[in-house]
């Protein structure tokens, strides 16, 4: 794979081209997404919003790997994710694409820091470069936690999300992926969680997929594009 | 990845140490069993060990054993003194030593022998032997002193016995431990067991314990005095005995002796054999024992699989999370494989140890009731069975941990 395991100091841009999307669910007669051709350039960032169950999280399980099933095209730089296997996706993930969902998933016996950097740990056998540590808590200054030894489980909700966005920034991915990342919080924190997706990513150079009806994305994310049954009915174009 | 797998232990400890618990009461069951038959083997044998050939009267060769070595109170026939009179004499014979019951001194067993039994026990370790007709040498665990009078009751406290009127004896000698009943009897000259019962010889039985007989207890004993004469012991119209125990001067002697007193009225038997035989009833009762242990074990393995494979399924957002974060699918496997393999080691070792501890305490009670040392002890063999259990375990930890290589990260964005 071409990923570049060894942090640069900017991130390689990844630029995305979808063409001929069809996602299609057994069980359902219309495809769940259909997407004749999306593209979005290196570092720039996407809004994608629209009504429960319009398809928002299977276009972003599609773009990120997580699923493979669908017929079509889904590249970034060139690479078709559908088509690769499972493990390959894995692989390509762990190396571009950093993910922030609704759920924190953070492992509440473990420290912050710990949680932070435990993809990396399972990411590869052996010992990671002591430079990561720093890395991570410099990280977590950054999101306004500043003591990384904390266990998880005692945060906050909202210190929990920014703790889950440190997390999805630390290897500097190219691609930064969120699905309603502020859902679960009240308002102060989540606009705080949205400031350092966005601000964070964009200092990163990292193009920005964000799914969410929330306000606050429409106001710092300039691309805006409607999912509605499946299909995009704005934005889907080239960036305006 | 340790610290991971400990600290997600953590989180969980209440359902892990229930799991550890169940897994290490099945493990200690399967031990349990295994070292509680093996200890009685070995008690039993070390405890028959100085015990080459008894003689007795015809009848269960079991009770003769039973009774002759484990000194289990039973009501024998007497074989006649004319039969200890012969062996005595006889060059196969290096020495053939009385075995008679008389009474109790508190819960321990009055044994009529000569001094030769003494020296088969083991020897003294305080005092001397039988002298007089009032001494006795009391057994290493016997919880009385040099100087102590013992008072003989007719059977055991507990089944209502009554004392003999004017009969006391002298603790002169003390035995070194031997590990077997021996070590809570009273022994005492043999002739001085007859004159105490000297008016039921017409009975044609061994004083057993609670034996109800209705004789005149009350009636005053004349009082034991005098010194012991061994020699009459072995006289042919000495009263007769119970048991004799023989030491052959060599194996063939003992083959011949057998051969020689089986019939006519006695019967010869080596207790390694009978107990040999014993433990081949015994060993068919160990084996249901063993596959009713070992059925527990499989069916609480099974259970616990679908307990931990029930966990997985549970956590499978958790773990197509740690998947969607870039972990790599065969670090999760080893994750889920490594903590069900920890839980189930620590209860295997855990079950170990119970199991262990458990045939100790077993065989500190038994030996406080029977008196037969059970010595529990770990053989090269149960090591190995350890050691495939474990491997067994780590070989049924991979079902969980293939369920969880299996589990799609896509699901993790779906609440
Ligand atoms: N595994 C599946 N099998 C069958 N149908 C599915 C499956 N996953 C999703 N769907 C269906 O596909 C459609 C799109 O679902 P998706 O989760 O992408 O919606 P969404 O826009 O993310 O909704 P929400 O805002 O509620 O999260 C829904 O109708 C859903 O029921
Ligand atoms: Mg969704």
């Amino acid at each position: 794979m071409s990923a570049p395991k060894s942090a640069p100091k900017s991130a390689p841009k990844s630029a995305l081209a979808i063409r001929d999307l069809v996602v299609r669910y057994p069980g359902l007669d219309a495809p769940a997404l259909e997407v004749p051709a999306l593209t979005l350039a290196a570092g720039e960032a996407l809004l994608v919003s629209g009504p429960s169950g319009a398809g928002k999280t299977t276009f972003l399980n599609a773009v990120t790997g997580l699923d493979g099933r669908g017929q079509g095209v889904v590249a970034w730089d060139g690479i078709n994710l559908i088509g690769l296997s499972e493990g390959a996706r894995d692989r390509w993930r762990a190396g571009h694409v950093g993910l922030v969902m609704q759920d924190f998933h953070l492992f509440p016996a473990l420290s912050v820091r710990e949680n932070v950097m435990l993809p990396q740990r399972l990411a590869r056998w052996g010992r990671l470069p002591p430079a990561l540590r720093t890395e991570a808590d410099a990280l977590l200054v950054r999101v306004g936690l500043d003591r990384p030894q904390q266990r998880a489980g005692t945060l906050s909700r909202g210190q929990k999300q920014r703790t889950a966005v440190a997390r999805a920034l630390l290897c500097r991915p190219g691609i930064v992926v969120a699905d309603e990342p502020t859902a679960s919080l009240d308002p102060v924190a989540g606009h705080a969680v949205a400031e350092l997706l966005v601000g964070l990513a964009a200092n990163l150079g990292a193009s920005l997929i964000v799914a969410s009806h929330d306000p606050v994305f429409a106001a710092r994310i300039a691309r805006h594009a409607r999912l509605e049954g499946g299909r995009f009915v704005t934005g889907e174009g080239d960036a305006a | 990845m340790i610290r991971f797998v400990l600290a997600d232990l953590g989180t969980r400890r209440l359902g892990a140490l229930l799991l550890v618990l169940i897994i290490a009461f099945a493990t200690g069951l399967g031990v349990l069993v295994t070292l509680q038959e093996r200890a009685l083997r070995l008690g039993s044998a070390r405890a028959a060990a100085a015990f080459d050939l008894v003689v007795g009267a015809p009848g269960s060769e079991t009770q003769l054993v039973l009774s002759a070595v484990f000194l289990q109170p039973a009501p024998l026939t007497l074989v006649p003194g004319e039969v200890m009179a012969r062996l005595s004499a006889d060059p196969r014979v290096a020495f053939a030593a009385p075995v008679g019951f008389g009474d109790f001194a508190g819960a321990s067993p009055i044994v009529g022998t000569t001094t030769a039994m003494l020296r088969a026990l083991g020897g003294l370790r305080a005092g001397h032997g039988l002298e007089q007709l009032s001494d006795a040498v009391v057994g290493a665990k016997v919880p009385h002193a040099l100087g102590d009078t013992l008072v003989p009751m007719h059977g055991q406290i507990e089944a209502g016995g009554h004392v003999h009127a004017g009969i006391a004896y002298h603790v002169v000698g003390q035995l070194a431990p031997t590990g077997t009943p021996w070590d809570r009897a009273v022994l005492v000259p043999i002739q001085a067991v007859w004159q105490v019962h000297e008016h039921e010889h017409e009975h044609e039985h061994g004083v057993g314990a609670g034996a109800a007989d209705d004789d005149d207890d009350d009636e005053a004993h004349a009082p034991l005095a005098g010194p012991v004469d061994e020699a009459a012991a072995r006289r042919a119209d000495a009263p007769g005995v119970p048991a004799i125990v023989v030491k052959p001067v060599s194996i063939a002697a003992a083959y011949s002796l057998r051969q020689s007193f089986r019939g006519h009225g006695t019967l010869a038997v080596f207790p390694g054999e009978v107990l040999a035989r014993l433990y081949g009833t015994m060993g068919d009762a160990r084996k249901v024992l063993a596959l009713v242990a070992a059925g527990a074990q499989g069916l609480v393995g099974a259970a616990i699989l679908l307990v931990v494979m029930a966990e997985v399924m549970q956590r499978r957002r958790q773990i197509g999370a740690l998947r969607a974060f870039g972990a790599a699918r065969g670090a999760v496997f080893a994750l889920v494989w490594m903590e069900s393999f920890l839980l189930l080691a620590l209860g295997v070792v855990a079950g170990v140890g119970v199991g262990t501890a458990g045939a100790w305490a077993l065989s500190a009670g038994l030996e406080r009731q029977a008196g037969i040392a059970l010595p529990v002890e770990l053989a090269g063999g149960d090591l190995l069975q350890a050691g495939l259990l474990l491997a067994l375990g780590a070989g049924a930890a991979l079902l969980p941990a293939v369920l969880a290589y299996r589990q799609s990260p896509a699901e993790v964005l779906r609440g």
